[in-house]
């Protein structure tokens, strides 16, 4: 793997990654576009840390977030008490994360499965419960507050403006991509592989499931933890969401849409739950529905997640392609429509049932807007037909 | 000769159900032992116990002279030990390089710093084996691609790579036609030159030409040991297992 020949196949996802890292910043530096890039950035390391046990050692984690959270307390509670320089602050937080995965990694890696699962789950749970119990130490409601301006000054930069800390973050996240991707072209991480798919075998030729299981956890909770500290310096701000549940869901939801199967899977997932989240959210309050939608459509149709999709895709004829795209577009048009009359109907500050889409006001206690989504709805399916039989 | 897997009093009980019910069993060093014995006599649950996967109710295993009851299967891999399973069991989702390359990561030779950085020592002993179980054009076919066959052969190879001395092999040439088993046999007795092997067949044509020496297991108990031509001629064997097959 690593002494494969150079190939544009291979570069392509590192050349896409850096440029939608670097090139945005340079045409304008708007503060929510920054602070839209940064998340992306945070969340392609979170959901690549969630990989190293999803994806390379089959241990399917609800509560992940508990190290990208505990990091950030740490390292918050670090940055305000010492004068540490604020790049170091990812590393902190991961050796923090790490530390806590060897703690609940020794409890939750026996087994893998549902019992893997299970613990998890519990530890989640444990963990957001036990943030709100010690107010001295998470900051109870408030989170704990930091300000990144106030650590030492490095090379005339004092990380305050936020293209200075983007710049911090987005690098940071391309040296943890680049680390990731080393270590999982290690033989450690075959054994990994093995231990994933058969771990009776894997005992059999002379290694400890378990132990191999553990080194992952700790590994994916430094991970996690730096994406904890990614976070932290973006926001200035460690909370009690950062560990729970919910953001052990999102994560989730990022590696499966992606795909769990290729490295750059998750990176892909992130990108897009970033975008429905913030993007879609920021123009809906439907956000989590139409999320939810694709994520369903990912686990029928695609169960191999955005890039094995593609990746089938591309290998089909362009008439299948400009099918599935203007099916692709049908469909988005008719769900679109529909939730957000739906949403304007029932949800609504006013509950007047008027949606405004693209500039167009669609009144839903008439019949018009509804026959728009189903005839929408309808040409889909028959563009869907089409682009199955035509192959 | 030296022993060197050897069972004293082995029994094992599933609630109520005896299975074993004493086995004494001694294997000597560079013998190919054969176990036989109808379905249910408790080969497989033996061999799971010898392998470490489950532990006897009561007996001891030794490896070479060290008691090694109760070890769990990763550790007596480390001591140089190593089975394959009656159902293809090799790791699906990795390349047939990747999958011997695995197992000769498990063997005693290998260092931490192998396990971290790509090795040519461990390469070319990965290579040596797929070589010797005849899969190197599949060498970067994933494993759930491989035919039934084939993807015995990886099992044995697996074994084999281990680097291990003693090896059990289980079912080797289950579910495969006359040709293929004749194939397999002639591939374990070409890869196990100089090795300790404790076999579990049902093919009685596969055991009495492959075997140095035969233990039939009936009941739960070891009821003879011998060479083929004694096991054969053993009027007891005959009674209670291969009388019965003719």
């Amino acid at each position: 793997m690593l002494n494969a020949p150079f190939s544009l196949r291979r570069a392509l996802p590192w050349l896409l990654l850096v440029a939608g890292l670097a090139l945005p910043p340079v045409f304008t530096s708007q503060s929510w576009l920054l602070a839209y890039l940064a998340q992306t950035a945070t969340m392609i390391v979170f959901a690549l840390s969630f990989n190293l046990l999803l994806g390379e050692t089959g241990l399917l984690s609800f509560g992940h977030a508990v190290y990208a959270g505990l990091g950030a307390f740490a390292a918050a509670q670090i940055f305000n008490r010492y004068p540490v320089p604020l790049p170091l602050l990812p590393l902190i937080a991961g050796v923090s994360a790490a530390l806590v995965g060897v703690v609940f990694g020794f409890f939750s890696t026996r087994r893998a499965g549902t019992t893997f699962a299970m613990i998890t789950l519990g530890i989640g749970e444990l963990v957001a419960a036990g943030v709100w119990l010690v107010p001295g130490w998470f900051g109870g409601e408030g989170g704990v507050p930091i300000d990144r301006a106030s650590g030492p000054v490095i090379f005339g930069l004092n990380f305050g403006p936020s293209i200075q800390a983007y710049a911090l973050i987005a690098g940071w996240c391309l040296l943890a991509c680049v680390a990731m991707f080393l270590f999982s072209c290690t033989p450690f991480v075959r054994v990994a592989n093995a231990v994933r798919d058969n771990p009776v075998r894997a005992a059999a030729i002379g290694f400890d499931p378990r132990r191999v299981r553990f080194i992952m956890v700790i590994v994916a909770a430094f991970f996690a933890g730096v994406a904890g500290g990614l976070g932290l310096i973006n926001v200035e701000l460690a909370s009690s969401e950062g560990a729970g549940l919910a953001r052990s869901g999102s994560v989730l939801i990022a590696a499966v849409i992606g795909g769990t199967a290729e490295f750059f899977g998750p990176v892909l997932g992130a990108v897009v739950l970033t975008f429905f989240s913030l993007a879609v959210g920021n123009v809906s309050s439907a956000w989590v529905a139409y999320l939810g939608l694709f994520f369903v459509w990912v686990v029928v149709v695609a169960p191999k997640g955005l890039v094995g999709f593609i990746a089938a895709l591309s290998r089909k004829s362009c008439v299948v392609i400009a099918l599935s795209l203007c099916a692709a577009v049908a469909w988005v048009l008719a769900i679109a429509i529909t939730m957000e009359i739906a949403y304007a109907l029932q949800f609504d500050s006013h509950g007047d049932g008027l949606a405004h889409i693209a500039g167009f006001l669609l009144d839903g206690r008439r019949a018009a807007p509804w026959c728009l989504a189903f005839s929408s709805a309808a040409i889909a399916v028959l563009f869907t037909r089409k682009a199955r039989s035509a192959r | 000769m030296n022993t060197v897997l050897e069972l004293t009093q082995i029994t094992k009980r599933f609630g109520a159900t005896q299975i074993l019910r004493g086995v004494d069993l001694s294997i000597r060093e560079g013998e190919r032992h054969a176990l036989i014995g109808p379905n249910g006599a408790g080969k497989s649950t033996l061999f799971d116990l010898i392998a470490g996967r489950t532990q006897p109710t009561s007996g001891h295993v030794a490896l070479n002279g060290i008691d090694v009851t109760g070890m769990s299967a990763h550790r007596l891999g480390r001591k140089g030990l190593a089975r394959s399973f009656q159902i293809t069991s090799v790791f699906t989702g990795l390349t047939v390089h990747d999958n011997v390359r695995c197992a000769v990561l498990g063997s005693r030779a290998a260092t931490w710093k192998d396990r971290w950085f790509r090795s040519s020592v461990i390469d070319e002993a990965a290579y040596r084996v797929i070589e010797a179980i005849g899969l190197l054009d599949r060498s970067d076919a994933l494993a759930t691609s491989l035919s039934y066959a084939e993807s015995r052969s990886l099992d044995l190879g697996l074994a084999l790579a281990t680097g291990a001395s003693v090896l059990l092999l289980d079912e080797p040439t289950a579910g495969m036609n006359r040709a293929a088993a004749a194939r397999a046999l002639a591939l374990i007795r070409e890869t196990t030159q100089g090795k300790t092997l404790l076999i579990v067949e049902h093919d009685m044509e596969a055991v009495f030409a492959l075997a140095d020496r035969i233990s039939v297991l009936v009941q739960g108990r070891i009821i003879a040991t011998g060479t083929p031509a004694d096991i054969a001629a053993d009027p007891v064997v005959r009674s209670a297992y291969l009388g019965k097959m003719s």
